[in-house]
């Protein structure tokens, strides 16, 4: 299902940021694994067993200039390989990657100067070198004359407070402070597109909202640049960016802004009923609730306090068949909620019919 | 991909990043710089104490000259310190965690591989001056010179070297541990190449193996080497213009199968999806 992505204020239609074009790539190879008998040598290290995986069925979408777009799926859904694909480190089998119009694979140095990458793991960053030397290096690799390398990095380090660490290790600075370090990089860079992967990954709470921040009010709203960002993060992908593509073992399940996607699935709500301690074992409860009309999951767990059922259902459910049952079996209803689907709800049906 | 293509700038600046990790380790730094001097002067005192004449033969089958095995040795563990800094180049420049950041800025490739090895050529060399200087005034080594030849067997020597980093540099990309070209140029070198005794020797004892010695490029390194600077052999005579040229042809060959490995190598890895593995 692909929906429609709605266009950016102040955006005309010229040649999206980033444009992907029926990709496809499939990995294949060998494992190997040393056995010391003969036919386990033979077999197993010689021979090796033959593994293939999809990483990437097909897919397509364009990103607009100006856009924090998200690709959003669980591990091994194929984002990284998307992202390594835009940044010319992995070759597609078929299909094109397109930044600024200009075909990735066909004029690499040119795709170079428009998009950089902060890749989640490692971050690229030479560990026993200063922050300052390691930004010296790349300032050279972006062939950036020294002066006015010295000049940038002094403005980026102090921007992004990293100022007092300049002449340290980047090896002693935590991962908050490395993933800054990375952004540094790119910036100074000139790519007029930044993609992230896994922005936030191993940041504690309060420097990972830092970060989001940074993205959104430095890098987009000052710098104008455009950023893809690859998460498993719902909450982060909701916050931040206006459209999301979901992925899923390699397929494209969805493009569209959050509430889009969440369209897909607001026939649904989620209901949270607690109801008083009963004086006996509520047997059958969950199997009785499951059969109302519009019940479509349901869930009795027993604590204290009394019994929680939580069930998701349309929304013409039968609430009065519900209360009925509840006040049949003696149960005095403490509390009700209800919720309409969330982005996460989208997620999980989409990647549960995908898989049907 | 043409040679002139050459970003000397990146070139630099990956040979002050390999530089300034090398100098970030103290340690490291101490027993490079003491055990190449004294790894160079046990060869010097080995050389000293066996205090025999060497017949220089280049591959023309009358003698060139006659060379003390002091020079001949000298000069052979120097050029081989040289040429083997390539292994090390290579197996350390490449910096696995760090090549995805690197390659994505748009690097060339002849780029690439020379900023890989820079620091490491550039560090043997440097470490070249005081084994000469200890060769030449604590074993009294006499070298003959011949200027022109010099700079020309350095410049086809360079050329060589840098087809086969290329090369390896390639098939490391996709092999990650080691890799067969250089171990096989690696291990051949000390046999079959001269770096220590003649390559006509070994013909006593394995007649025929000396065409085995000539096909491989470091042997015509080590030759065109001792021409120039034990011979006084001239450009202009053309008994040593033949082993320059051949050389040189060396040279135009191994260059282009270091770059056509070299692509091979990035495009298998991207295929896999391997480039930043190790």
């Amino acid at each position: 299902m692909t929906l429609e992505a709605p266009a950016l204020a102040g955006q005309e239609s010229h040649t999206p940021a980033v444009k992907l074009d029926g990709i496809y790539k499939r990995f294949n190879g060998r494992s190997r694994t040393l056995k010391i008998s003969p036919s386990g040598f033979y077999r197993s290290f010689i021979i090796g067993e033959e593994w293939a995986t999809v990483a990437l069925d097909r897919v397509s979408f364009s990103v607009d200039h100006g856009e924090i777009f998200g690709l959003l799926g669980p591990n091994g859904s194929g984002k990284t390989t998307m992202i390594k694909i835009l940044s010319n480190l992995i070759i597609p089998d078929s299909g094109a990657a397109y930044i600024e119009g200009i075909n990735v694979l066909k004029r690499p140095y040119a795709a170079a100067a428009r998009l950089q990458t902060v890749l989640a793991d490692p971050l690229g960053m030479e560990r026993r070198l200063s922050s300052r030397q390691n930004l010296l290096l790349f300032a050279s690799l972006y062939n950036i004359p020294r002066s006015e390398a010295n000049e940038r990095i002094d403005k980026l380090l102090e921007y992004f407070g990293l100022s007092e660490y300049a002449d340290k290790a980047s090896q002693s600075l935590s991962t908050g402070m490395s993933r800054k370090l990375s952004v540094c990089r790119v910036l100074l860079s000139d790519a007029s597109v930044i993609v992230f992967d896994e922005p936030t990954s191993g940041m504690d709470p309060v420097s990972a909202d830092g970060f989001r921040k940074l993205i959104i009010n430095d890098l987009v709203k000052r710098e104008k640049k455009t950023i893809i960002m690859a998460t498993h993060n719902l909450v982060e992908a909701t916050s931040m960016c206006n459209r999301i593509a979901l992925l899923n073992k390699g397929k494209l399940l969805a493009v569209g802004s959050p509430q889009e996607i969440r369209k897909a699935v607001e026939d649904r709500v989620d209901v949270t009923l607690l109801v008083g301690a009963a004086d006996s074992p509520q047997e059958g409860l969950q199997e009785e609730i499951a059969r109302v009309d519009g019940v479509l999951t349901a869930d009795v767990q027993s604590n204290r306090g009394g019994e929680e059922i939580r069930l998701t259902g349309r929304k013409d459910l039968d609430y009065l068949t519900l209360f009925s049952i509840v006040s049949r079996r003696g149960l005095k209803v403490q509390s009700l909620e209800t919720s309409s689907a969330s982005l996460e709800d989208a997620f999980l049906r989409l990647t549960k019919e995908a898989e049907k | 991909m043409r040679i002139q293509s050459i970003e000397w700038g990146k070139v630099l600046a990956l040979m002050r990043r390999d530089f300034n990790n090398w100098a970030s380790y103290k340690t490291q730094v101490m027993v490079s710089i003491v055990g190449a001097l004294t790894g160079f002067a046990s060869w010097g005192f080995n050389a000293s104490y066996r205090n025999v004449s060497v017949t220089l033969y280049s591959f023309q089958p009358g003698p060139v000259a006659t060379v003390s095995y002091l020079s001949y040795i000298v000069t052979g563990i120097l050029v081989s310190n040289v040429v083997l800094s390539l292994t090390s180049g290579v197996t350390g420049g490449l910096r696995p965690w760090a090549l995805e950041s690197v390659m994505m800025t748009g690097m060339r490739p002849s780029t690439f591989v020379l900023g890989t090895v820079a620091w490491s050529y550039t560090l043997s060399v440097i470490l070249f001056i005081p084994q000469l200087l200890i060769g030449l005034f604590f074993f009294n080594v006499t070298l003959s010179l011949n200027i022109l030849s010099f700079v020309l067997a350095i410049l086809v020597s360079g050329i060589i070297v840098f087809g086969i980093s290329m090369a390896s540099v390639g098939m490391r990309l996709v092999t990650k541990g080691a890799d067969p070209i250089l171990w096989m140029l690696g291990i051949s070198m000390s046999l079959l190449s001269g770096v220590t005794f003649p390559v006509q020797y070994l013909n006593q004892y394995f007649p025929g193996i000396i065409y085995l010695s000539w096909a491989l490029p470091y042997t015509w390194i080590f030759d065109i080497v001792r021409l120039a600077t034990l011979a006084n052999a001239s450009i202009l005579n053309p008994d040593v213009a033949t082993a320059f040229l051949v050389s040189a042809a060396f040279a135009v060959a191994v260059v282009p199968i270091g770059l056509y490995l070299f692509a091979w190598g990035v495009r298998r890895a991207k295929k896999q999806g391997t480039l930043g593995w190790w």
